[in-house]
């Protein structure tokens, strides 16, 4: 099946009957969420007002690791398959993972002024956040850095294969240094410890947000297919001349 | 401004960092969204003019 997909006429056309169903996902799961985020949830009991910060830090957080993990799949698959749609499935996923990475950097300072006095501290879980957002600025850096694109593919696919050890650092990084953040509230072995009028808007806030990657991750692949077929054209009037 | 509005807009004295967390959510995804289709249409502009300068040229020759 995979290697069916792998045709880019075949992906498109299934990309184009994914897209309508990721927009309506995306736009309820997010229009609901936002109401259950800024009105039926109730402040907390510490935090008051700003746990409310949560709903759009948390799945901001989740989605950069998980679109860091799409882009280091896809990427470990183009290294070790050749499949050109893997790479450009992981060059799309680059600009959307920074963006959810640079959320959750922004929105988690705001929550953290406010709750622990400073914008900023260089613990283990901020530190590997911004690590992981750099390594997304490298990803997209060493992609366009070579005149050869082919060699740039392989040496930003290498990058973000390296770069994977990150993300259990990041997930672990609460429980395995002193750190200010607080530790795994959801996803953790005993099952998760947020109630469920708050734990409501955070799942639907997740699906929202995971539904928005594929809906702009199939935009930029079809626009990344689009801009191949424009350079082998371009190549082949070049030729003819 | 209604007192009830003010009241919620302030959100216990912490409304800047709440609707600054979600103000700026919104403007990255949206604008990544704007983004990417402007990138998806360039392209397929680009596209277009270049197959009919293609077919153009089959035909002449």
């Amino acid at each position: 099946m995979f290697s069916y997909f792998a045709n880019p006429v075949r992906f498109l056309k299934l990309t184009s009957r994914l897209q309508p169903i990721a927009i309506v996902i995306a736009l309820m799961a997010i229009g609901f969420g936002l109401y259950y985020a800024l009105v039926k949830s109730p402040p907390d009991y510490q935090q008051s007002e700003t746990v409310r910060i949560m709903y759009v830090h948390v799945p901001a957080a989740w989605m950069a690791m998980f679109c860091y993990v799409a882009l280091a799949c896809s990427s470990a698959i183009a290294l070790i398959w050749r499949h050109m749609l893997a790479n450009i499935i992981a060059k799309s996923t680059a600009p959307i993972g920074a963006s959810f990475t640079f959320l959750a950097l922004v929105t988690g300072s705001l929550w953290g002024k406010p709750m622990w006095g400073t914008w900023w501290v260089w613990d283990a879980r901020l530190t590997s956040v911004l690590i992981l957002f750099f390594l997304y600025l490298g990803y997209m850096v060493l992609y366009e850095a070579f005149d050869d694109k082919s060699r740039g593919a392989r040496a930003a696919a290498i990058l973000s294969i390296v770069g994977v050890i990150n993300i259990p650092i990041i997930k672990f990084s609460v429980d395995w240094w002193n750190t200010l953040h607080q530790p795994a509230s959801v996803i953790k072995i005993s099952g998760p410890s947020i109630h469920p009028s708050m734990m409501t808007p955070l799942i639907l806030m997740a699906v929202g947000y995971t539904a928005l990657y594929f809906w702009i991750l199939f935009i930029r692949v079809h626009a990344e297919l689009n801009a191949n077929k424009i350079r082998i054209m371009i190549m082949k009037q070049v030729k003819i001349r | 401004m209604p007192d009830f509005l003010i009241h919620y807009l302030n959100m216990g004295g912490y409304g800047h960092f709440i609707w600054g967390a979600y103000g700026l959510s919104a403007v990255i995804i949206i604008g990544l969204i704007i983004q990417s289709h402007r990138f998806l249409k360039s392209t397929e502009i680009k596209l277009q003019s270049l197959t009919e300068k293609e077919n153009k040229n089959e035909t002449e020759t």
